[in-house]
């Protein structure tokens, strides 16, 4: 990663952040917002590795928690295990596989809420799981799996502008 | 990496819950909110253009003015209604003087814009750009004309996070206008609020106002909170409960004001009988 990428990541990460706290929870679909830091750091994690993916997730993680009110460090915890995990996968299959960040859409929104969630007990004290699984979760998996291929393909296309060109002998 | 970051991730939540960290989020957050407000600007101007588009359909249109009309004339009855009780109360005490207004502001109020919210899904939080600067504190109440809002949870220089009664998190007595009724509103998960530990005594009707009950001192007495849409009453049960759909439309909300200070219930005089069952659980 070159300086000058490492720090339009950055400001890209922060408009992310800002986007899902000011223009998202107008966009509400099925009662919930896309989680369009979630997905992208998942698809970053898919594009580059988990190398690059931690880095975004902790970046990410960090922005987001700083504009909720909730336990800071939930979200970059949760973020940080789910994009190891999208990571371990090889970027070559995830760059011509359709299915596979949809799959990573579906198993990482669910293990980054339930992660979120743990926290916020821990910390907080009240969560209300079962509502939270029917009333958050479950709309959460259509609405973010819905979303996925829209910010994979965008990441993608980033992805490309900013690799630097292999040598090949 | 991973170990590192994560490591790095716990000690940061142990040093928050602490408070150690509030110097650090607070300059952050001070540094990002112009750049919030702006962006909420924009946001507010395309979300007027989204609006229009949705607002196409003639049906809908004529649905939302309604909506605000009801919304008018459920204040208005709130205010008629609350002047009968507290003509009541004064017939009752005949030398009474009036020192429990429904509210008061005494220190005055702040007018903030709301420039941002939780951006999780399971968190309801508004953060608005007023703070010390402008005289808010942690435990002040949000509201606007419609009703309560929530909660000042924390607070920076010029921001601060509105912890909003539809939040899980929150709990706020409250009693029911017309049987007195009290009881502890808590938010739910799909943003409606239940009002919960109502005596099995008391008679609780679907469209009874529930107003904020004052005790606990740490909000003003009388502020709408919502309507009751629905009674659960069991005999084996200690308490009844009431489903609440909040006055307030939450994901509409633009501006806000916060209560800068108002005069407490006086829980002594509320004992000798002016909220006849002001027994908060």
């Amino acid at each position: 990663m070159s300086g000058a990428s490492r720090y339009l990541f950055v400001a890209l990460l922060l408009i992310v952040a800002l986007l899902q706290a000011t223009f998202l929870p107008q966009l509400k679909i099925l009662g919930v917002k896309p989680e369009l830091m979630l997905l992208s750091v998942l698809s970053w994690s898919l594009l580059r590795g988990a190398e690059e993916g931690l880095v975004w997730a902790f970046l990410g993680g960090l922005m987001l928690d700083l504009f909720s009110g909730g336990p800071l460090g939930a979200s970059t915890l949760a973020l940080l295990a789910v994009s190891f995990i999208s990571g371990l996968i090889e970027p070559a299959v995830a760059h011509t596989s359709f299915l596979l960040p949809l799959v990573v859409a579906l198993g990482g929104t669910l293990l980054y809420q339930g992660l979120f969630l743990s926290v916020v007990q821990l910390t907080r004290g009240t969560v209300l799981w079962g509502n939270s699984l029917f009333q958050v979760t479950l709309p959460s998996l259509a609405v973010n799996t819905l979303f996925m291929p829209v910010v994979f393909q965008a990441l993608a296309w980033l992805d490309r502008k900013t690799s630097r060109p292999e040598i090949r002998w | 990496m991973l170990i590192l970051l994560v490591f790095v991730t716990l000690i940061g939540i142990v040093l928050n819950e602490a408070g150690y960290l509030e110097p650090i989020e607070g300059l952050t957050l001070r540094l990002i909110s112009p750049l919030q407000a702006r962006l909420a600007t924009i946001v507010e101007t395309s979300g007027g253009l989204f609006r229009a588009v949705r607002d196409l359909r003639d049906l809908r249109q004529r649905n939302a003015e309604l909506e605000e009309q009801y919304a008018q004339l459920l204040i208005e009855n709130v205010a008629l209604k609350e002047a009968v009780q507290e003509n009541i109360k004064l017939r009752a005490l005949l030398n009474f003087r009036e020192q429990h207004p429904g509210f008061q502001f005494v220190g005055g109020e702040v007018k903030a814009r709301v420039i941002g919210r939780d951006p999780s899904n399971f968190l309801r939080y508004l953060i608005i750009d007023a703070g010390k600067a402008q005289g808010v504190e942690e435990g002040m109440s949000v509201v606007v004309p419609r009703g309560l809002v929530g909660r000042i949870q924390s607070v920076g220089s010029n921001w601060a996070k509105v912890l909003l009664i539809t939040d899980p998190r929150s709990s706020v007595s409250v009693l029911s206008q017309t049987s007195r009724a009290t009881g502890q509103v808590q938010g739910l998960v799909d943003g409606d609020l239940v009002m919960k530990y109502i005596s099995q005594e008391k008679v609780i009707n679907e469209g009874d106002i529930v107003l904020t009950s004052g005790l606990g001192g740490n909000l003003p007495k009388g502020l709408v909170v919502g309507q009751i849409t629905a009674v659960e009453q069991q005999d084996s049960d200690l308490f009844q409960q009431a489903t609440v759909r909040p006055t307030v439309d939450f994901d509409r909300l633009e501006k806000v004001l916060v209560i800068a200070a108002f005069e407490p219930v006086d829980v002594a005089d509320e004992d000798q009988g002016i909220v006849p069952d002001a027994d908060e659980p």
